[in-house]
């Protein structure tokens, strides 16, 4: 960094250290909520007056088996963890299909569907019409409605295309075309290999973004063994959960706080445990789209 | 008889149309490869656009959108003149202007912190630390929220500071109106700021190193390089994702407004797409849905929605070089 030229001075380095200060303050912060919900998980509870849990209080582990026994929990899981990764999968292949045929300059048609593309990231019908045809088309109450809506995103095929434009000069595909490559051919020994880093950014965006949502399994799915984890945990923290009518002889170390902190943490524990290695992926990923910007 | 017109082959005729099919037949294949784009795009976006319809007309089960009868503004009517109309618009643009004005300004000061730390090791620790909350789902996210405003001093960290420390009584902050643009605005920065700052920083990156050896030889100290050199290198990021945001001035946060409010915080809390969600769906404390007046609402914020982003993406380019097109 340039400033390293100027890091002698003694006011420098007093700003330096309130940096490293506020800095570490602000990290400190964000990871609280976390640490909160964690220490919470594992506490026993009905300790009068604690004080900002930052380690838990006679830790155990029984507010997770309570969760852990709960098939509604499995179940959830289950279809989250199917939603997300089909929703990546698809939502990967629809948007670098519609990226790689919308680079070709040559391509009829190409400045009007793209612009009805992005004209929906600036309009839409709003809920009721999006609803009502959801219903028309049989849609309600069917997996395939958490994954087959939000396949074909505005910003995610700009994002593509516009590393599809900077990263793969027109010649590669020319000499390919002069080979007797196809399309498809191109699309499938040239593009992909060298888009792996676009085609992370959409798998983890999208597929996090599946994840954690749960308006769409909310208006749209009626059958419980239907739903994802964002939906019982939804329950959960609005209260009307049968998890935390729990039968009293459960409750002995448990409580309801610690259920409820239990599950929010089994909820989160499979982004946390992948976070570390996609954050590279995801770093990346927005200064690509930054780029666009 | 070999002449040349018999011998060379006869220019194609140059008609548009001719040309045209041409040009078709030559790129079957991508074209194909848009088909589900375009299958995706009719059935998802563009056919519930022209559900629009239903904002002019009163829905009628049996008669379906298109048989349903045209009562023309009367749902806008009916709409403007309740007393939710300014209720839900105020507290939709409040919201967002507080969320823009409070997220930039946390995010473009964390991003220019974090851009004066030499040490690389702490720089990416923060960094990755600062950004993991955005992948938090909104559900825990108001699920700790909640916890942590809890009257139960068990739970409620907030509470038990104020009766300890303060020896004043626990409220419960989520029945509280006055608490409710705090708390939103709050966790918006919790799981905003991280992911906002990179985008900063990567344009910070970009930044010609000549022009702050420049300012240091004519003296200046840490914070005049910051306000001279820094900060007018990211005018062009901040100006494109502040239009971006005021374009989005009138959508929301909906998931997590559903989650976090009640009845009670109606008053600050309602925005117009909980609004809708209540009156088009949910059904608004027993009421039946009512489709066509949901419809209105909705593409009444949508229609604002189109005529902001394009005002002001017409203002920037007047005012600045800098715009979205």
């Amino acid at each position: 960094m340039v400033t390293r030229l100027y890091r002698q001075g003694l006011s420098s380095r007093i700003f330096d250290s309130v940096i490293l200060f506020v800095l570490t303050i602000a990290s400190l912060l964000t990871l609280y909520p976390l640490i909160y919900v964690v220490v919470l998980s594992l506490s026993t509870a009905n300790i009068p007056n604690p004080y900002l849990y930052l380690w838990p209080v006679k830790p155990q582990l029984e507010n997770y088996q309570v969760v852990l026994q709960f098939p509604v929990f499995w179940r959830a899981y289950l279809n989250t963890v199917l939603y997300s990764v089909s929703g990546a999968g698809l939502c990967v292949l629809v948007t670098m299909l519609t990226a790689y045929a919308l680079s070709i300059e040559t391509l009829p048609f190409r400045r009007i569907i793209l612009f009805l593309i992005v004209f929906t990231m600036l309009f839409s019908g709003g809920l009721i019409p999006y609803y009502l045809q959801i219903r028309n088309l049989g849609l309600v109450n069917n997996p395939l409605v958490m994954i087959l809506p939000g396949a074909l995103s505005g910003f995610n095929v700009i994002i593509a295309l516009t590393f599809l434009r900077t990263n793969i000069p027109r010649e590669l595909r020319e000499a390919a075309r002069i080979d007797g490559a196809g399309d498809w051919a191109i699309l499938w020994r040239i593009v992909f290999p060298l888009s792996k880093p676009i085609v992370a950014v959409l798998a983890l965006f999208s597929g996090v973004a599946i994840w954690n949502s749960y308006f769409s399994a909310l208006i749209f799915l009626s059958d419980r063994d239907l739903f994802p984890v964002a939906l019982v945990l939804r329950e959960i923290v609005v209260g009307v959960s049968m998890i935390e009518s729990l039968p009293a002889e459960v409750k002995t170390q448990t409580s309801i706080a610690g259920v409820r902190t239990a599950t929010l943490v089994l909820s989160v524990l499979p982004l946390l445990v992948i976070y570390p290695f996609l954050q590279k992926y995801f770093a990346k990923g927005v200064m690509l789209g930054a780029i666009k910007g | 008889m070999a002449t040349i017109s018999n011998v060379m082959p006869q220019p194609r005729a140059r008609s548009r149309s001719s040309r045209l099919w041409r040009d078709l037949k030559a790129h079957v294949t991508p074209l194909i490869m848009l088909l589900p784009a375009i299958v995706l795009l009719v059935l998802f976006n563009y056919i519930p656009m022209g559900g629009v319809v239903l904002a002019f007309k009163k829905y009628n089960v049996t008669a379906g959108i298109w048989g349903s009868p045209w009562v023309g503004l009367d749902n806008f009517n009916k709409f403007f003149d309740s007393i939710y109309a300014g209720r839900i618009i105020s507290n939709t643009i409040i919201l967002n202007l507080l969320g823009i004005a409070v997220g930039f300004g946390v995010t473009v000061t964390f991003a220019l912190l974090l851009n004066e730390v030499a040490h690389e090791g702490f720089k990416r620790a923060v960094q990755t630390i600062s950004y993991f909350p955005y992948f938090v789902s909104v559900v825990v996210m108001v699920g700790i929220v909640r916890m942590l405003v809890s009257p139960e001093l068990m739970t409620g960290i907030f509470n038990q500071l104020r009766v300890n420390l303060f020896g004043l009584e626990p409220i419960n902050f989520l029945a509280e109106p006055e608490y409710f643009r705090p708390i939103y605005i709050l966790m918006g920065v919790w799981q905003g700021t991280g992911f906002g700052a990179i985008i900063y920083l990567a344009a910070l990156a970009g930044v010609d190193v000549e022009q702050y050896e420049a300012a240091i030889i004519d003296g200046a100290n840490r914070l005049q390089l910051i306000w001279n050199v820094t900060i007018p290198a990211l005018v062009p990021t901040m100006v494109i994702l502040l239009l971006l945001s005021i374009s989005g001035l009138l959508r929301s946060g909906l998931e997590s407004i559903l989650l976090l409010y009640n009845p009670v915080t109606y008053v600050t809390a309602d925005v117009i797409e909980t609004f809708v969600y209540r009156r088009g769906i949910a059904g608004d404390g027993g009421m039946r849905p009512d489709y066509g007046f949901s419809t209105a609402v909705g593409l009444f914020q949508s229609a604002v929605g189109l005529l902001l982003i394009v005002t002001t993406n017409w203002l920037a380019k007047r005012t600045t070089e800098h715009s979205l097109w």
